[in-house]
Formats: C-alpha cells, sequence, structure tokens
C-alpha cells in the first residue's frame, strides 16, 4: 500500500471509526480506502466535514456499501457515513 | 476544520449539479470531434501549406478548440472545480443558456470559417463570446473565495485570465478581416493560438491534473511549493512567448518555450512521483493516452522554439499547431474516457445506494481501444503528411480520427444507455 494511514483511527463497539475532517481533497477519500484494506470484520464509521460523493464509485468498485448516518453539516457539524462490505 | 470546508456545506444534491449539465457539454464534445475531423478530411488539400485564413483548416481547428476543448473544460470545471474550491455551482439555468449559446455560436462561426463568411464569423464569435463571458463570470465567482487546493486555483486565476485575453484577440481578428485593426494579423492569430492552447485550456490541464490524476489513480495530491513553481514558469514563459510574438522578437519567443519546458518539467516530475506512489495498481487505457499527451506537450514546445527561430521551413507553424492540438484532444479525451462513467457511477450511487453500478461496469472497453488506435494512427499520419506534402496521407489521417471519433461517440453512447438502465431497474 502506497498510501500510509495516518488519520485518526479507532475502534468502538459500533465498528471502526476513521476522522478525516481536516483533510483537503483527496486526502480522505485515500484514508478511507487505506482504512479500508486494513479492516478484516464489521463496519467502518467515517466522521467528514461533507458527504464524499466521489468516493462512491471507489466504494461500488471493491464491493462496499455506504448509507449516511447522520448529516449535520448544514449546522456546521459533521457528517457521518457508515461502510459496510456486500449488501446487507 | 479547514475554514474553506465549512462554506462547503449542504448535502451532495445541493453541491452537486445534476448530471444532465455537465454530461450534455461532454455529449457536444463529443459530437463536435467527430465534426471536426470530417471537416478536416474535407479540408485535407489545404494542411500541409496552411499558413492561416479561411477554409475548412480554419473550421476544423475552431470546431476542435472551441468545441472539443472550451466545451469539455466548461463541462470538467463545473462539475470538478469544486473539489478544489470546496464551492458549488449553483446556475443550472445559466450553465444551461450558455451551453445553448455556446453551441450555437460554435456551429455558426464554424460556418462562417469554412465558407469564409465575415457576418457568419461575427454573429457566431459574438455569441460564443457571450456564452464565454458567462461561464468567466461563473468561474471568477467560484475562484475567488479560494479553496482547499490553493495550486489548483492559482492555475484557474491564470486560465481565466487567458480566457479573457483570447477571446478579445479571437473577435478583434474577426474585426479585423472587415475593419483592419493590427498592423500585422499574423501576430494576433499566433497570439491568440498561445493564449487558447498553452494559457487556458494549458492552465486548466496543468491545474487539473493535481486534481484528476491523483483521483484516478489514488495518490497524494503533489504540494503547492513544486506546483506553484511550475505555474510561475508556465506563467513566465507564455508572457515571454507573447511579448516576443507582438515585438517580433524570435529570441524571446524561443526564450519563452524553454521557461515553458522548466515548468513542463516540473508538472512531469511531479506527476510520474505521483503515480509511484499509487494505490491503483492498474491503471487503464486513459492512461496510456495521459502519458502519450505527457509526451506530446514538450514536443509542442520543442517545435514552437524551432519554429520561432525558423529551423523548420515553411511547414513550421503547421507542424507546431499539430503538436500542439494533438496535445490537448489526447489529455482530454483520456480525461474524458475516466470521467464520464465516474460521474455516472457517483450519480447512481447518490440515486441508488445499494448496488449502484461500478466505473467498469459503465465503461465499454471496445470502443476505447478502437478509438486510442484510430487516434493514434491519426497524429502520425497528419505529422507524416505534413512533413512530406502528402495530401492523401493527410486524408488517411483524417480519416483515422474521425473513425476514433465514432468510436468514442459509441464509448460514450454506451455509458449514458448503461446509467439510465441501471437507474430504471433500481
Amino acid at each position: 500500500m502506497a498510501v500510509e494511514l495516518t488519520a485518526p483511527h479507532w475502534q468502538a463497539d459500533d465498528g471502526s471509526h476513521i476522522d478525516v475532517r481536516d483533510l483537503p481533497p483527496p486526502e480522505p477519500m485515500l484514508q478511507i480506502l487505506a482504512m479500508l484494506e486494513t479492516v478484516t470484520a464489521g463496519d467502518v464509521i467515517v466522521h467528514h466535514h461533507r458527504e464524499p460523493v466521489y468516493l462512491y464509485p471507489e466504494l461500488a468498485e471493491r464491493g462496499w456499501s455506504h448509507e449516511v448516518m447522520e448529516d449535520q453539516t448544514a449546522d456546521g457539524g459533521e457528517l457521518r457515513l457508515r461502510i459496510w462490505r456486500g449488501a446487507r | 476544520m479547514a475554514s474553506g470546508a465549512t462554506a462547503f456545506l449542504g448535502s451532495a444534491t445541493e453541491r452537486l449539479l445534476p448530471l444532465s449539465l455537465p454530461f450534455r457539454f461532454f455529449a457536444a464534445a463529443v459530437v463536435f470531434h467527430m465534426v471536426a475531423w470530417a471537416v478536416l478530411l474535407l479540408g485535407a488539400d489545404d494542411l500541409a501549406d496552411y499558413t492561416g485564413g479561411g477554409g475548412p483548416v480554419l473550421a476544423a481547428v475552431h470546431l476542435l478548440t472551441l468545441g472539443v476543448f472550451v466545451m469539455t473544460a466548461m463541462g470538467a470545471s463545473l462539475q470538478l472545480l469544486p473539489v478544489a474550491t470546496l464551492q458549488g455551482f449553483a446556475a443550472p439555468r445559466l450553465i444551461a443558456a450558455i451551453w445553448w449559446l455556446f453551441n450555437l455560436g460554435t456551429m455558426v462561426l464554424a460556418v462562417g470559417m469554412y465558407f469564409f463568411w465575415h457576418q457568419a464569423m461575427a454573429a457566431g464569435g459574438a455569441l460564443a463570446g457571450l456564452a464565454i463571458l458567462l461561464y468567466l463570470w461563473l468561474l471568477l465567482g467560484n475562484l475567488r473565495r479560494g479553496g482547499a487546493l490553493t495550486a489548483v486555483v492559482a492555475h484557474g486565476w491564470l486560465a481565466a485570465a487567458a480566457l479573457l485575453g483570447l477571446l478579445v484577440l479571437g473577435l478583434a481578428l474577426i474585426v479585423n478581416q472587415e475593419h483592419p485593426i493590427f498592423a500585422d494579423a499574423q501576430r494576433g492569430a499566433v497570439s491568440h493560438m498561445l493564449l487558447a492552447a498553452y494559457g487556458f485550456m494549458g492552465f486548466l490541464a496543468l491545474g487539473f491534473s493535481y486534481v484528476l490524476v491523483p483521483m484516478f489513480a489514488l495518490t497524494q495530491v503533489p504540494g503547492p511549493k513544486w506546483t506553484l513553481a511550475s505555474l510561475s514558469c508556465a506563467g513566465l514563459g507564455l508572457a515571454l512567448g507573447l511579448l516576443g510574438v507582438w515585438l517580433g522578437r524570435d529570441l524571446w519567443i524561443a526564450a519563452g518555450g524553454v521557461v515553458g519546458l522548466c515548468a513542463v518539467a516540473i508538472h512531469l516530475g511531479l506527476m510520474v512521483q505521483a503515480l509511484r506512489q499509487r494505490m491503483r495498481k492498474r491503471l487503464g487505457p486513459a492512461f496510456i493516452l495521459i502519458r502519450l499527451a505527457w509526451g506530446l506537450l514538450p514536443l509542442s514546445l520543442v517545435l514552437g522554439i524551432a519554429w520561432a527561430l525558423d529551423l523548420l521551413g515553411e511547414r513550421g507553424g503547421v507542424s507546431f499547431t499539430l503538436a500542439l492540438l494533438a496535445w490537448l484532444l489526447t489529455l482530454l479525451m483520456a480525461m474524458l474516457q475516466r470521467i464520464v462513467p465516474f460521474l455516472a457511477s457517483m450519480h447512481a450511487a447518490i440515486a441508488i445506494k445499494r448496488r449502484p453500478p461500478t466505473v467498469p461496469a459503465l465503461t465499454a472497453q471496445t470502443p476505447l481501444s478502437i478509438h486510442l488506435y484510430c487516434h493514434g494512427a491519426a497524429i502520425i499520419l497528419l505529422g507524416a503528411g505534413i512533413i512530406w506534402s502528402q495530401t492523401l496521407i493527410i486524408g488517411l489521417g483524417a480519416l483515422a480520427g474521425f473513425a476514433g471519433a465514432l468510436a468514442f461517440a459509441w464509448f460514450f453512447l454506451a455509458a449514458v444507455l448503461k446509467y439510465r438502465a441501471a437507474l430504471a431497474s433500481a
């Protein structure tokens, strides 16, 4: 893997979390994809400052699905995206 | 959080234009691509010894530059510039109006150029010029708030300045035919070409490469220090070249070309470095064209320097112009064949959520392979035909280009139909 996983990431009960809110484009996409390569089981929860629409084709190509869990960007908050392997 | 990021709020659907808007620009570019090669085929007799003036060659060049290059640049920038500036374009009706005006203007202008009909050139130039001014207004509104990728935004500023300059010169050249403005119209025409190719399209191509190549190859964006160094050299080189043309100083033009080569060396170094660090192992056929374009760009500068120093004989100008247009066409066709299925997949993923079509599923490889070979053959045959002044070889080159353009239209249509089928079956 040429891109190192440097964004803050941690494990919680609901899955593996990654925070890409402070990163300039397309670093969030690279960090999320780097994270997915390390995950063997469970969901991945992404903390972002906007909906990462340019990530979706890459997820589809890798067989991952996604859904927006929470979107508070209109109030200056964050967006949480759940990603999981395959369909559910 | 970055300050720019807070301004880029709202849902994806608020930020993104409907897919039909950028796609109508791409569809028009695909059609103009076919028409440009067909018109060049009709004017094959004139190409080798072309030194300027109206007729099929001038019409074909403008069908390519306005119809394909600027049309693609408009569509791509409206959809992709927000990646760098973190600001969306919230003016779908104005964008639709720009598309109509620009299409009509380009068609009328090309007809006027083909038949050397001044009134049609003036009307077409005015319509296309109005569309460009409206687009420029949108572009400047998007750029002025800055953004996350400062180097890309800086490229956008210089591209916008060059667009204004080439528009003024282009309209002045049309007026000049009936009411002389220039002491030497050839200098105005060469300046117009330099501003269009290395200025507007060149700055946009270099700037967007810093977003699109990392996005498609999945790699880091090069740092601002060297990207701005490349941009500074490119700007200085263009300024020197333009001054040299206006003042009739051949050495200044050549010096501008050398400084431009420095800009290209830095840019290509950054691109090669980025590709070495990529996550995506298989880059696909688009990157064959991208690498070809990376070879054609410095070739165009070398030919430009040689032409300025009068080392290429009578066909120096047309050889330089061929390399210049081949660079931009090759790069844009490569980018389009990645952008079209990528954007379709992205919009499908937003609309469908579950199991959207992937980029490979939306990409028809057979027409792209046909296009790749035909495009390469067209450039080689046109180059050989110009060097040996052989109309038959030039005609075969234009025919190969036309066949490649047909294949590219097949690819585009297939992507649109697959996207619609995916939406319908969801």
